[in-house]
């Protein structure tokens, strides 16, 4: 009966990952920097290259953070949604440019509307990668204490914005 | 008309190959268990065929990569007009479609090698090996066929293509892919020929024999592999990082581990006649944990750089397969592992004792990354509660196991094979204790924390103790083995790597600044000054690129060039393209040093500066433990027709 124990080992992992298959919705999975605090990092402001931000200006009130790119197709798919969340919310949204020239960046916000109250310029993609971020569009969800609460990856589309982050951020509103 | 026409050549190839492998592993398996001569025949056949079938599939998709036949989906999405020929051969293989197809063909290639170099096998374990190969092959073609199909069509057809990613547009990048299959696939072979024996009942030395280098072929490609993408990770992204704990990463490493302790296991085994059981449950293991590592890699379970596009339908395929052939071979293996017979007694203090004791250790670790790297969706699936793990978890569990491990490699190969005594032991202790104190003490004393002494201590140890075996033999070098220098070369080879990793990890500084023409920044020993700021145009991108001259102790040591580069095949819209970054590097045999070019205006730029020390050595480490496994590819005694007792060593 002994050679059957690797079986019965094999069995149940199989049994765990369909359930996890199954439920989707892995995004949170491997995130290793869940409800730790947002890294450290001193990149400068798209519109003012003098003006540095770093991990303090993050805190303090419950924040977006949303990875884009003007290369990303995604991207430009969910931004009226996010200029709309803008509009209706009283909610800090900081947009996080990443691998863009500044200008191509500029351009495009003036195009389709901006909806950040601010946006981390990141070229190289130092926070993005620090962020432990795998591709754009993401959307991050940062309390008060500046910690990282939520990660979605993809779009937000209006589904992920009713059925899940609003609710998320009404309950962080609650917490306090 | 007729080159469009070789994309629907490849498909019904494919077709071919997927019904060849459903008869490849019914007939011979029915054959073998009714003794029916020319049934067992047939799988040899079938297995060939099955390969030309697909060696003529992927050569088709790769003339349309070629020939930039935009009219199928997978060419109009990897390629374009201006890449160049290489990257077009390689794009292939650059998506989850194209990859999944050299999956198979090198599946059907490594099943192929059974016919081709089994001439001697007992005629039913070779007709039963060969029936699990294609039982492989079918359900990993019919996953093809079904869910990725690669030869599907774009209609109407693109007029130009999307271009290969430019970050996967570099020859290390390229290379990872087929190196690391060629190392996971192999491992079907080594299931295969387990579960053969499991339905035989019957593990011998000719089974281990002739398994022996086909494990070794695989585990050695699997190294390269891994060291490719390790080295292309760092050099190519620039992270300053050579290993992550990454969740895919994780999942390469595994059957790494677990093919180490199998390579050990069947050389014991093939030797001494012992542990058969324990063999041939590390046999599927090892493949199991590849085929567990394509599943996370195509299911999109864990979220990471290497994600393919993310697909259930794809991922809960996969998992059935993977409990279907796991399964199977684990039940097999409850019902079966007890007719399997140890031709010897299994002595403790011995070689193979030593051996045993790592294989456990190996096993351990690989315990150990697999909770770190599954128990976040254990616990997602099963509470569905969130918790992450990095790091550190990594740090103080896999540190401490590979030291134990590295202290018994030391010892292992200056025992006896045979019973050993307490007094050899003790004499081989009483000359490597002072070794590996005095080594802590040196590096202590010259002002290394204790970790790091501890970590080139036992570096210095494992070298020291293996050029001891080497000394040992030095009158009767000529008559050592292939395997034993294959042996010299792995183990020194991870020798080489505890002192760069060491080295490195504690050595390691940066600094990032915006930096004036003319400017500079100091990083650990090295001045980094910005010089220039350039423009200009190449094959298919253009690029602003920054000299930056290094200078050590005020003397010019070298320049380097860090390029922002812009694609224009990607992205065309607004006529910018796709930046990425080109990493100005200066590999040394000592130091490494490279800087990373951010933003830029005519008169400055943001500059990060890199130094790292030695980490240069941790690849060329894994790769002499590669050449180490090739090495003992040449064995005279691999070759079974060998008597078993002519053994000397």
């Amino acid at each position: 009966m002994r050679g059957l124990i690797p079986l019965f080992g094999f069995a149940a992992l199989l049994a765990v990952l369909a359930l996890s298959i199954l439920r989707g919705n892995s995004d949170q999975l491997s995130y290793k920097f869940l409800n730790e605090p947002f890294p450290e990092f001193e990149l400068t402001e798209l519109y003012d290259e003098a003006r540095t931000i770093d991990q303090n200006m993050v805190g303090g009130e419950i924040t977006l953070v949303n990875i884009f790119g003007t290369w990303c197709t995604p991207c430009k798919a969910e931004h009226p949604k996010l200029v709309e969340i803008s509009n209706n919310e009283n909610l800090r949204l900081i947009g996080l440019n990443w691998r863009d020239p500044r200008t191509r960046a500029k351009n495009w916000l003036a195009q389709l509307g901006d909806p950040y109250d601010f946006v981390i310029y990141d070229r190289l993609g130092e926070l993005v990668i620090a962020m432990g971020a795998t591709g754009a569009p993401e959307t991050y969800v940062i309390d008060r204490q500046g910690v990282i609460r939520y990660k979605h990856v993809g779009m937000v589309t209006d589904q992920i914005w009713t059925e899940t982050l609003q609710p998320f951020i009404r309950e962080l509103e609650r917490e306090e | 008309m007729v080159a469009r026409m070789i994309a629907e050549l490849g498909h019904i190839l494919l077709i071919c190959a997927f019904v060849i492998a459903v008869l490849q592993a019914a007939l011979p398996l029915w054959g073998a268990h009714k003794n029916h001569e020319p049934l067992m025949h047939f799988g040899s056949r079938a297995a060939l065929l099955q390969c030309l079938a697909l060696i003529g599939a992927y050569g088709a998709l790769t003339a349309s990569f070629i020939g930039f036949d935009f009219s199928v989906l997978l060419t109009a999405e990897h390629s374009h007009r201006a890449t160049p020929m290489m990257y077009r051969i390689t794009g292939v293989w650059s998506n989850h479609e194209g990859s999944m197809l050299l999956w198979v063909l090198i599946l059907g290639i490594y099943g192929a090698m059974i016919p081709v170099f089994g001439k001697h096998l007992p005629l039913s374990l070779k007709a039963r090996a060969i029936g699990i190969q294609g039982l492989l092959s079918a359900g990993f073609l019919s996953f093809s066929i079904l869910t990725s199909n690669p030869f599907e069509r774009l209609i109407p057809a693109a007029y130009e293509g999307a271009g290969l990613n430019p970050v996967l547009q570099d020859p290390t990048a390229a290379f990872h892919p087929p190196f690391l299959y060629l190392g996971y696939v192999g491992f079907s072979l080594s299931f295969a020929f387990a579960c053969a024996a499991l339905l035989e009942g019957k593990v011998d030395a000719v089974w281990a024999r002739w398994l022996r280098p086909w494990v070794l072929l695989s585990w050695s490609f699997l190294t390269v592999g891994i060291t490719l993408g390790s080295f292309w990770a760092y050099y190519e992204l620039g992270w300053g990082g050579w290993w992550m704990w990454d969740p895919v990463e994780n999942v390469s490493f595994m059957p790494w581990l677990a093919g180490a302790a199998l390579v050990h296991s069947i050389l014991v085994l093939g030797t001494r006649g012992s542990l058969p059981s324990w063999t041939v449950l590390l046999a599927i293991t090892t493949f199991s944990l590849s085929l567990i590592g394509t599943f996370v890699v195509r299911s999109g379970l864990l979220t990471s750089v290497h994600a393919f596009a993310v697909d259930p339908e794809r991922g809960l395929y996969l998992l059935v397969l993977l409990g279907l052939y796991t399964g199977l071979a684990l039940a097999l293996y409850g019902w079966r592992a007890n007719a399997l017979r140890a031709h010897d007694r299994f002595e403790p203090l011995s070689r193979s004792g030593a051996l045993v004791l790592n294989n456990l250790l190996l096993i351990v670790t690989t315990v150990t990354i697999f909770i770190g790297t599954f128990y976040p969706v254990i616990i997602k699936g099963v509470f569905d509660d969130d918790l992450s793990i990095g790091r550190p978890y990594y740090t103080i569990t896999f540190v401490p196991i590979m030291i134990l491990l590295i202290l018994v490699m030391g010892v292992g190969p200056l025992l006896k094979w045979e019973r050993d005594s307490r007094l050899h032991l003790k004499s081989i202790v009483i000359k490597l204790a002072p070794v590996l104190a005095l080594s802590f003490l040196f590096f202590f004393v010259l002002g290394k924390s204790w970790l790091a002494s501890l970590g080139l201590a036992v570096g210095v140890y494992l070298m020291i103790a293996t050029l001891m075996v080497v000394w040992s033999r030095r009158k009767i070098w000529r008559q050592q083995s292939a395997a034993f220098f294959g042996f010299v070369f792995g183990h020194l080879g991870l020798a080489v790597m505890t002192l760069a990793i060491t080295l490195f990890t504690s050595g390691q500084m940066d600094d990032i600044q915006r930096l004036q023409l003319g400017e500079s920044l100091t990083v650990g020993p090295y001045e980094y000054q910005l010089k220039s700021l350039n423009q200009g145009s190449r094959e298919n991108y253009v690029f602003t690129a920054a000299e930056i001259s290094v200078f050590k102790d005020g003397a010019f040591v070298t320049p380097l060039i860090s390029e922002a580069r812009n694609y224009r095949t990607r992205d065309m819209a607004d006529g910018q393209g796709n930046w990425t970054t080109e990493v100005g590097f200066d590999l040394g045999p000592k130091d490494t040093i490279f800087a990373t070019l951010s933003e830029w205006d005519g008169q400055s730029a943001v500059i990060k500066a890199h130094y790292h020390p030695f980490v240069i050595w941790i690849w060329l480490g894994a790769l002499l433990i590669a050449l180490g496994g090739f090495v003992s590819l040449a064995d005279r005694r691999l070759r079974f027709q060998t008597e078993i007792n002519k053994e000397t060593s």
